[in-house]
C-alpha cells in the first residue's frame, strides 16, 4: 500500500499520464512537420526559359535537384500529350559554348518539330554528367518507357565511376531501384562503396526519400535566395533562380592552349581518355557486346540513341603523333564494333570521321555554335531518316499528330498541345473549323478563311474584343490578281433553334482601302440568350477567292 | 483550457523541431559536395 495515501498515488498517475500525453503531442507535431514538408512538390531542375541547368541551378552552386525533380518534367510532358526526348551527358552535350536557340538541343528540337510539333527536347546534361547519365536514364526509362532518350556514351563512362558530385543522386537511385537498374548493378559491381563520403550520401539520400528536404531547400533558392548579383548601382542583391537568365556566354572561336600548364592539363585529359579507350577496346568482343546488352538492352533500343562525342584532335597533345595515331585507330575500331551491335542507334561526332572541323571546337571537347549545329544536324538526320523515330513509314515510329484542318473539332477532346493556338483567347472556343488548321504566330491567331470559332458563354450581356490585321506580304508589291481580295469578318449569335443573327459584319480589304492596313480594333456588344453560341467567322473576300488571305486576330476576350 | 493551450504549444514545438531538423539536414548537405568543378 502506498504510505502517502491514495490521493498522492492518483496525482503521480495523473502527472505521468500528462507527461505521456504531452510527449505524444510533441511527437505528433514533429511527424506533422515531416509530413507537411513531404507534400512539397519538386523544385524545378531548371528555369523554364532556359530549358537546361545553368551554373546557379546545378550542383556546382549547391542546388541539388532531387530525383523527383528530374521525373516531374517528363511526367508533365507525357500527360499533356507531348513527346519528350531526354538528353543526358556532360558539359559538351549540355551545349556549353552556346546560348539560347544556338544550343544544339534547341536546334534539334526545332528540326524535329518541323516534322512533329509535339516533340520537346529536355536537356538534362551537366558538367561531368556523362557518369550520372546511365543511372538517370534507367531510372526514368523504367518510369516513362514512352519517352525517348539520348545518352552520351564514351569509353570512360563505361567504367562505372560515381563522381562525388553526383552521389546525392546516384545513392538515391541505388536505394530506390537497387539492382533492377542496370547502371546501379554494373557500377556498384565494378566500383564498390568504400569511401565514408559515399556512405554518408546514402544516409542523406534516405533522409530525402523520407522528408523531401532537398526540394524544400531548392524552393527557397528558386523563389527567393537564388544567387548574389551586383546590380547597376553596384549593390549586391539576391536574385531568385526563377528569374535567373542564361549565365553562359557564347564562345565561337577555337582557343588554343595559352600556357604550358593548360596544354599539359589538356594533354593529361586526352591521354587518360586514350588509356580508357585502349583498355576498353583490348577486351574481347563478346565481353564488350555483353556489356552493351547489360547496359543498353536490345528491348530498350527502339527509344534510345547513344551519342558519342570525341575529343578535339586538333588540340592535345600537339606533338605526340603516336598518341594521335592510336586515337584514330581506336576510333575506327569502335565504329566497326558499334556497327556489329544490332539495332543500336549510335551517332558519333568526331574529327576523325570528318564531321567536325577545328573551328567547330572551342577547346578539348566543347563546341562552338557552328559545331553544335553540325551535331544537331547529325542527330536529326538519324532520327528523321529511314527507320527513324519520326518516320511515318517506320511501323514502330511515333505517329504524326492528328490533323485539325478541314473538319470541325470539339476542343474538350483535344490535348493541351493542340490547344496552344487558342491560348490568347478567353474563353477558349468550344469548337472550331479551320480550312488550314489553327495556328498562333506570336500574339496573333492565324485566321485564314474559312475560320469558324464557336464560343459558349452564360446568358446575358457580353462584349467581345479582339483585333484584326493583314500580313503586308498579302498585298504589297504584288500584281492585283495575285494580291488578296480581302476577307469578311463576322460575329454571329447561334440560338438553340438554329437561328443565326449577325451582330457584327465588315470586310477588310487592305489592297483597295489603305485604312485597312493597320491593326483594326474589334469591339462588339450583344445579349446572349440561354444556350446560344457565339461564332467568329472569317470568310473570303468579295470575289470568293482565298489566296493570300493572311489575316490575324489579336488576343480575344468575351466579357 | 490551460491544458489545451499547453498541448497546442507542445504540438507547435514538435513542428518547430521537425522543421528545424529538416533545415539542419539541408544545411549540412550543402558543403557535402565540392563546390567548384573545372572540366567536363
Amino acid at each position: 500500500m502506498n504510505p502517502a495515501g491514495p490521493s498522492s498515488s492518483s496525482a503521480t498517475r495523473a502527472t505521468r499520464n500528462w507527461a505521456r500525453l504531452s510527449t505524444t503531442v510533441f511527437l505528433a507535431g514533429f511527424v506533422s512537420a515531416i509530413l507537411l514538408v513531404r507534400q512539397i512538390p519538386p523544385a524545378p531542375v531548371f528555369s523554364p526559359q532556359l530549358r537546361r541547368a545553368n551554373y546557379w541551378q546545378s550542383y556546382e552552386s549547391a542546388y541539388f535537384a532531387s530525383l523527383r525533380a528530374y521525373e516531374q518534367p517528363i511526367h508533365d510532358l507525357l500527360r499533356d500529350g507531348y513527346i519528350p526526348i531526354v538528353v543526358f551527358g556532360d558539359s559538351s552535350i549540355r551545349g556549353t559554348g552556346a546560348v539560347g536557340d544556338a544550343v544544339w538541343t534547341r536546334q534539334l528540337e526545332q528540326r524535329l518539330q518541323a516534322v512533329n510539333a509535339r516533340v520537346r527536347v529536355v536537356n538534362y546534361a551537366q558538367n561531368a554528367g556523362d557518369l550520372m547519365g546511365p543511372f538517370l536514364f534507367h531510372h526514368l526509362q523504367a518510369k516513362f518507357p514512352a519517352a525517348y532518350y539520348i545518352v552520351q556514351w564514351h569509353f570512360s563512362s563505361e567504367v562505372g565511376v560515381r563522381h562525388p558530385f553526383h552521389m546525392w543522386l546516384t545513392s538515391e537511385i541505388a536505394l530506390r531501384d537497387g539492382d533492377n537498374n542496370p547502371a546501379v548493378h554494373h557500377s556498384f559491381k565494378i566500383v564498390p562503396v568504400t569511401s565514408p563520403e559515399e556512405r554518408y550520401t546514402f544516409v542523406l539520400a534516405g533522409l530525402d526519400i523520407l522528408t523531401h528536404y532537398l526540394d524544400a531547400g531548392n524552393w527557397i533558392r528558386y523563389r527567393w535566395l537564388g544567387r548574389p548579383l551586383v546590380n547597376s548601382n553596384r549593390q549586391v542583391e539576391i536574385q531568385p533562380l526563377s528569374e535567373a537568365a542564361e549565365s553562359d556566354v557564347t564562345m565561337d572561336k577555337f582557343i588554343p592552349p595559352t600556357t604550358a600548364g593548360t596544354a599539359d592539363q589538356m594533354s593529361g585529359f586526352f591521354l587518360a581518355h586514350l588509356g580508357a579507350r585502349h583498355t576498353y577496346i583490348q577486351r574481347p568482343w563478346q565481353e564488350r557486346a555483353a556489356y552493351f546488352e547489360e547496359m543498353y538492352p536490345s528491348r530498350l533500343r527502339s527509344h534510345l540513341l547513344v551519342l558519342s562525342g570525341d575529343f578535339n584532335p586538333y588540340y592535345a597533345p600537339h606533338q605526340d603523333a603516336t598518341a594521335m595515331n592510336i586515337w584514330r585507330t581506336i576510333w575506327d575500331q569502335l565504329r566497326a564494333d558499334m556497327a556489329r551491335i544490332p539495332n543500336l542507334r549510335w551517332v558519333s561526332y568526331s574529327g576523325s570521321n570528318g564531321l567536325m572541323q577545328v573551328e567547330d571546337f572551342i577547346d578539348l571537347g566543347h563546341m562552338t555554335p557552328h559545331g553544335q549545329q553540325r551535331v544537331a544536324e547529325a542527330v536529326a538526320g538519324n532520327l528523321l531518316g529511314k527507320g527513324g523515330w519520326f518516320d511515318p513509314a517506320n511501323p514502330g515510329a511515333e505517329k504524326l499528330p492528328e490533323i485539325m484542318a478541314g473538319r470541325w473539332c470539339e476542343t474538350r477532346s483535344l490535348r493541351p498541345y493542340q490547344m496552344e493556338p487558342f491560348r490568347l483567347m478567353a474563353p477558349r472556343p468550344s469548337r472550331f473549323y479551320s480550312t488550314y488548321g489553327p495556328a498562333l504566330y506570336g500574339e496573333f491567331y492565324f485566321a485564314h478563311p474559312d475560320t469558324r470559332l464557336r464560343f459558349q458563354v452564360t446568358a446575358g450581356h457580353h462584349v467581345l474584343r479582339t483585333s484584326a490585321h493583314f500580313n503586308p506580304a498579302a498585298y504589297e508589291h504584288l500584281p492585283a490578281v495575285e494580291a488578296t481580295d480581302g476577307v469578311q469578318l463576322e460575329v454571329a449569335l447561334l440560338s438553340t433553334d438554329g437561328h443565326r443573327s449577325v451582330v457584327y459584319d465588315r470586310t477588310i480589304d487592305p489592297l483597295n482601302r489603305p485604312a485597312d492596313r493597320v491593326i483594326l480594333p474589334v469591339e462588339v456588344a450583344f445579349d446572349v440568350s440561354p444556350g446560344a453560341e457565339i461564332e467568329v467567322f472569317v470568310g473570303p473576300g468579295k470575289s470568293g477567292q482565298s489566296n493570300r488571305d493572311w489575316v490575324y486576330l489579336g488576343p480575344l476576350t468575351i466579357q | 483550457m490551460k491544458q489545451f493551450r499547453q498541448l497546442f504549444l507542445k504540438f507547435c514545438l514538435g513542428m518547430l523541431v521537425g522543421f528545424g531538423c529538416i533545415f539542419i539536414i539541408y544545411c549540412i548537405t550543402l558543403p557535402a559536395i565540392p563546390f567548384v568543378y573545372v572540366g567536363f
